[in-house]
């Protein structure tokens, strides 16, 4: 998660020339630059601040206007290596979905630790330690890293493993992962 | 060692002492990941603990040190295997995070078999597979379960577009995307929840439907909302690998082999009739509305005709509102004819309708009842009364609850509803309205024989519209009334089942006269909401309301009534199977469902031995012949003949000599064809007293399943409702059968008219280039300037005419239509593209097609096709064949013996089929 500079370039429709143009492209930056995903940083989780509406160019033959604007976002771009807190989304008998945020990221059961089986006939189906004291099922909240990830079009997809120390389903304390859901939900 | 493994080796300078190893053999390490604490300086009094990393991704194959171990520099510690990439999501390696868009190498056993029914992106290797299919089976083996595939549309659902009533009981209403997109109706079979609970006990469940994505987990949703039976088993269009058939995904899904997998559809085709599957009877629900997921190319034909359900007259309503009044006003019966003076005359005055409907709705009660009482006690004599009274029975209800339809849409979905209720199918509604004056005029003509079978038949030969549709029809109306044919049967015999099902047919009368009361309230509260959406149905507008509150009465939600018990039995096969499963499984053997089943099946009708009368025609073989079929796979013996050991026979109707001979047999049960389907549907033999042969009652006569059949498209067979569920579930494949006999019929219409397109393009090409053809057809052959002079190659091909005209002429006597469907399906279609350009020729040049005609026609030949190209034999009228044989259509030919070779083939084929 990183705070970066970026730019981007709004074009406006000569109707919202008037009073409130600014205001305009501000809206307009904000929805066609939220939630986005670009393979150099990530998903643009949020707008922080406006740094600059440049001057506007009227493209010629059209009317329409291009403001370049400069703007801070709060950037989120996965790297190899890095530790995550992670919402199951679906179990299966080849590893397990999990959620961080934006990103998607699967888990092969070989990189799950080799004392949790795979317990199909629980309700929801579930990886469990023999002695059933660590289970991970759906919504369950998990810390993985990453190591590796797809960036494409649509957006990125993670791997990610639960094989080193201190990963695995976190104790039902503050968990990082449920205030990056509500950070979700709030944006 | 090979080229995937790599030694790890010491690259200090110096020795060091293992102290812990971090890792074990077989531990997938990444890159970084902790192998080793050691001690960098062993033989000093202080260890000095430091950590070795892993540099490389791999699994773990042999450590070479142990602990404690001092080790010198350069010597290996550790034997390393490369990731082999036994998972791969989107091109990445799931376990080393590999891109393997990036590696070039070539992987040989790259991971390719998709595990997760709703993931195709993750794919796992064979040897993965195993391994997780193995655990799958023996958790499977372990709990005493088996694997079932479950389709959803038409097997556990139905699902229409349509417009529909919003307040249909046990109806879910969907949207898939977004406020934009169409409303799905879907219908739960009924029983469909507790069978699913039933079966979750047997089986492990999955979801296998063509249906998207998006719609098969909300379908799940309904059926399961906890998720408990089909968890994310899902596997839907997105997933499968091939358009038309679910089998492809088999194998990925069950690895080790099917062995367990059980399958219930209702269509066989897109299972490539795998001997596992038991196909179901369709579910049927909503009129005019097949398999809204169906295959592409595969979509069934709308099967109206299987309306068991209250419903369908509903929904026949909707679109008979306009038609079926002016269609039974002038109905020559009388009992509709004063329905429908009836109807006009509350249609007339909309003043005070109220009185005047509770008292039809009375009157049509006490009719009712009446009938009812009548059939009871005059069992052999129920002549015109029941059969009117049904008919009427269905046009009155189908005035009531289609005007409710469409007010109510009128309501629901604004005004532009009604009217979009599908214009195309009103003509099929046309046909049908007619159809039911029809029967009204026959039943009155054959009072004293009629029977509501009987009549359907008769009615249909009669019919003199030849189209498809109409011989349809008398299906349509049979299983459309088919409580009520049944009623009629069961009613003189079986006493139980008669009163069960007068009461439901009595059920809208009595809400009929429940509603009347509330009626006016309701009336006028809907009132102000409903938008006349034609002005010119506006005067029927103030009627269907109060008949839509009748319909109403005072329940909210329309209870449909659905004679579909299908599931029960299906629940009973089930278990059945499974228990014979494990039976087998306890002996020591392997079981495999796909003898299990059949073999299962084979038990229904065992030590049973069949006669049929009536029931094969004359010109089928025993053998051949779709009820053969059915009865040998439910392992009942078929004779000829009847002889001593006979235990069954099955007629069509009585008063062949075969039923007056049983007569005199003792312990012979003389029953229906229906005992024979409907044995076959629910997989028990069925009391035979249900289906006695009566003195002037025939069975249930559907269409013999023989070729002829005009419609034999894929989905035709699904079409006549009993005979194709249980042909479909024969294990001989019976169902099959017929598209081996002629592999032609297979194929719909409109395949044939593509692939005749497809051969069409191709000689139209061919013939643009008429260049390329010359030049093409002198390399070919040198036999070209041979034919020009008459040479004795012309002869030979001369001496094939004969063979060739009587094709021709065979070809003239049968229907158009499968004349074209043979073209179209020729093995070799130059030889029959020949044969259909011949043909006008033969026709045009003289009456008599004479051996001297033929000559001149295979001279014919061979000019045509030069005339394009090549030097033109002078001696050939070309004037004729310029306008009979246009040169835009005719093949390039390679060469004349090759012609005629083809032909040779072609004729004994095509002799082969019209035979």
């Amino acid at each position: 998660m990183f705070q970066i500079s970026l730019e981007h370039e709004i074009l406006l429709h000569p109707r919202y020339f008037g009073p409130q143009l600014l205001d305009t492209v501000k809206q307009k930056l904000y929805t066609e630059v939220e939630g986005t995903c670009t393979g150099k940083y990530g998903f643009v989780i949020a707008v922080t601040t406006i740094d600059n509406i440049g001057a506007g160019i009227i493209q010629p033959g059209q009317g329409f206007v291009v403001y370049p604007v400069k703007y801070k976002a709060i950037v989120f771009r996965p790297f190899k290596g890095e530790v995550l807190d992670a919402v199951v989304t679906q179990v299966n008998k080849v590893g397990m979905f999990a959620e961080i945020g934006p990103l998607t990221c699967f888990i092969s059961h070989h990189s799950i630790p080799a004392d949790m089986q795979y317990s199909p006939n629980s309700n929801p189906p579930c990886y469990k330690s023999k002695d059933e004291d660590v289970v991970i099922q759906q919504d369950d909240e998990i810390r993985l890293k990453i190591v590796g990830t797809r960036v494409d079009a649509a957006g990125i997809f993670a791997i990610g493993t639960l094989m080193d120390d201190y990963l695995g389903e976190i104790p039902c304390f503050i968990s990082l992962s449920s205030m990056f859901a509500n950070f979700f939900n709030w944006y | 060692m090979s080229a995937n493994t790599i030694v790890v080796t010491l690259t200090l300078e110096k020795c060091i002492k293992i102290s812990k190893w971090k890792v074990k053999e077989g531990t997938i390490v990444s890159a970084g990941r902790l192998l080793l604490l050691y001690d960098a300086k062993p033989g000093s009094g202080k260890p000095e603990i430091q950590k070795l990393k892993a540099t490389a991704v791999g699994t773990v194959r042999k450590l070479l040190a142990k602990e404690g171990d001092v080790v010198q520099p350069g010597k290996p510690l550790l034997e390393l295997e490369k990731c082999t990439h036994p998972t791969v999501m989107k091109d990445m390696c799931a376990e080393c995070g590999a891109d393997l868009r990036n590696e070039d190498g070539v992987n040989e056993n790259v991971a390719s078999i998709p595990m997760v029914h709703s993931i195709p992106e993750l794919k796992v290797n064979a040897e993965q597979a195993q391994i997780l299919g193995k655990a799958d089976e023996q958790r499977l083996l372990a709990n005493q379960k088996l694997v079932l595939l479950v389709d959803l549309d038409q097997t556990l659902i139905h699902t229409t577009n349509d417009n529909i009533p919003p307040n249909l009981k046990d109806v879910y209403h969907f949207r898939l995307h977004g406020s934009l997109s169409p409303w799905h109706h879907t219908r739960l079979r009924p029983g469909t929840k507790e069978f699913l609970k039933e079966m979750s006990q047997y089986y492990e469940l999955h979801i296998c439907t063509f249906g998207s994505r998006m719609y098969a987990h909300k379908i799940a949703e309904f059926l399961d909302p906890d998720g408990q039976y089909f968890s994310h088993r899902i596997l839907s269009r997105d997933e499968c690998v091939s358009a038309n058939s679910k089998t492809a995904n088999l194998k990925a899904l069950f690895p080790c082999g099917d062995e367990m997998v059980c399958i219930i559809d209702d269509r066989e085709d897109v299972w490539n009739f795998a001997s596992n599957l038991i196909h179901v009877k369709p579910y049927h629900f909503f009129q005019h509305t097949g398999d809204i997921n169906a295959p592409p190319g595969l979509s069934k034909q709308e099967n109206d005709d299987k309306g068991e359900y209250d419903f369908s007259r509903l929904g026949d309503g909707m679109i008979k509102k306009d038609i079926m009044r002016p269609n039974t006003s002038p109905g020559p019966s009388q009992e509709s004819q004063k329905d429908a003076i009836d109807l006009v005359k509350r249609k007339g005055d909309g003043t005070c309708p109220e009185q005047e409907i509770s008292v039809s709705g009375a009157e049509v009660n006490e009719k009712n009842e009446l009938s009812v009482e009548k059939t009871v006690t005059k069992v052999d004599e129920e002549d015109e009364f029941p059969a009117e009274n049904i008919v009427t029975d269905v046009s009155e209800k189908n005035e009531l609850s289609v005007d409710k339809i469409t007010t109510e849409d009128g309501d629901e979905n604004g005004p532009v509803v009604g009217n979009t209720a599908n214009p195309s199918q009103q003509t099929a509604e046309t046909i049908k309205g007619d159809d039911v004056a029809h029967t009204g005029e026959e039943v009155q003509e054959n009072q004293s024989e009629s029977k509501e079978d009987q009549d359907k038949d008769t009615v249909v030969p009669e019919n003199p519209c030849g189209t498809c549709d109409v011989t349809e029809d008398p299906e349509r109306e049979d299983s459309k009334s088919s409580d009520n044919s049944k009623l009629v049967v069961e009613k003189s015999q079986a006493s139980v089942l008669e009163n069960q099902e007068n009461s439901t047919e009595l059920v809208p009368k009595t809400h009929l006269k429940d509603g009347s009361d509330t009626l006016a309230e309701e009336y006028i509260e809907q009132r102000p909401n409903s938008q006349p959406n034609d002005p010119d149905q506006k005067s029927s507008e103030t009627l269907d309301k109060l008949e839509d509150a009748l319909t109403k009465s005072k329940a909210e939600e329309i209870e449909v009534a659905d004679h579909d018990d299908y599931l029960l039995y299906l629940e009973e096969i089930l278990k059945r199977i499974h228990k014979e499963f494990y039976h087998r499984m306890a002996e020591g053997l392997k079981p495999d469902m796909k003898s299990i089943i059949p073999a299962v099946r084979k038990k229904v009708l065992e030590n049973t031995n069949l006669v049929f009368s009536g029931l094969v025609p004359n010109n089928i073989p025993l053998e051949k012949s779709r009820a053969y079929q059915v009865a040998v796979s439910l392992g009942a013996k078929v004779t000829q003949d009847l002889n001593k050991n006979t235990t069954h026979l099955v007629a069509v109707r009585p008063g062949t000599a075969k039923v007056n001979s049983a007569r005199r047999m003792k312990n012979v049960f003389m029953v229906t064809a229906d005992w024979l389907w409907v044995s076959a549907e629910r997989w028990e033999r069925v009391d035979e007293k249900v289906f006695p042969l009566g003195r002037n009652r025939a069975g249930t006569r559907h269409p013999p399943p023989h070729c002829g059949s005009p419609e034999h498209t894929p989905g035709a067979r699904e079409n006549q409702p009993q005979p194709t569920t249980s042909t479909g579930r024969s294990r001989t494949a019976s169902g099959r059968f017929m598209d081996t006999i002629n592999p032609l019929l297979s194929f719909s219409l409109a395949d044939i008219a593509d692939m005749d397109q497809e051969v069409n393009d191709i000689f139209d090409e061919s013939e643009s280039d008429g260049d390329e053809d010359k030049a093409n057809k002198k390399k070919k052959k040198s036999a070209v300037p041979e034919r020009d002079s008459d040479s004795e190659e012309d002869s030979q091909s001369a001496s094939l005419t004969p063979a060739k005209q009587k094709i021709d002429d065979d070809d003239s006597d049968t229907s158009s239509s499968s004349a074209d469907s043979l073209s179209g399906e020729h093995p070799h279609g130059w030889a029959k593209h020949n044969l259909k350009r011949k043909r006008p020729d033969c026709k045009l040049g003289t009456g008599t097609a004479t051996e001297s005609d033929g000559d001149e026609e295979t001279e014919d030949m061979p000019s045509t096709k030069f005339r394009r190209g090549e030097a033109l034999p002078s001696d050939l009228d070309l004037g004729e064949n310029d306008s009979d044989s246009p040169g835009s259509e005719g093949p390039p030919d390679p060469d004349e013996m090759d012609d005629g070779e083809w032909n040779m083939m072609g004729a004994a084929l095509e002799r082969e089929f019209l035979s």
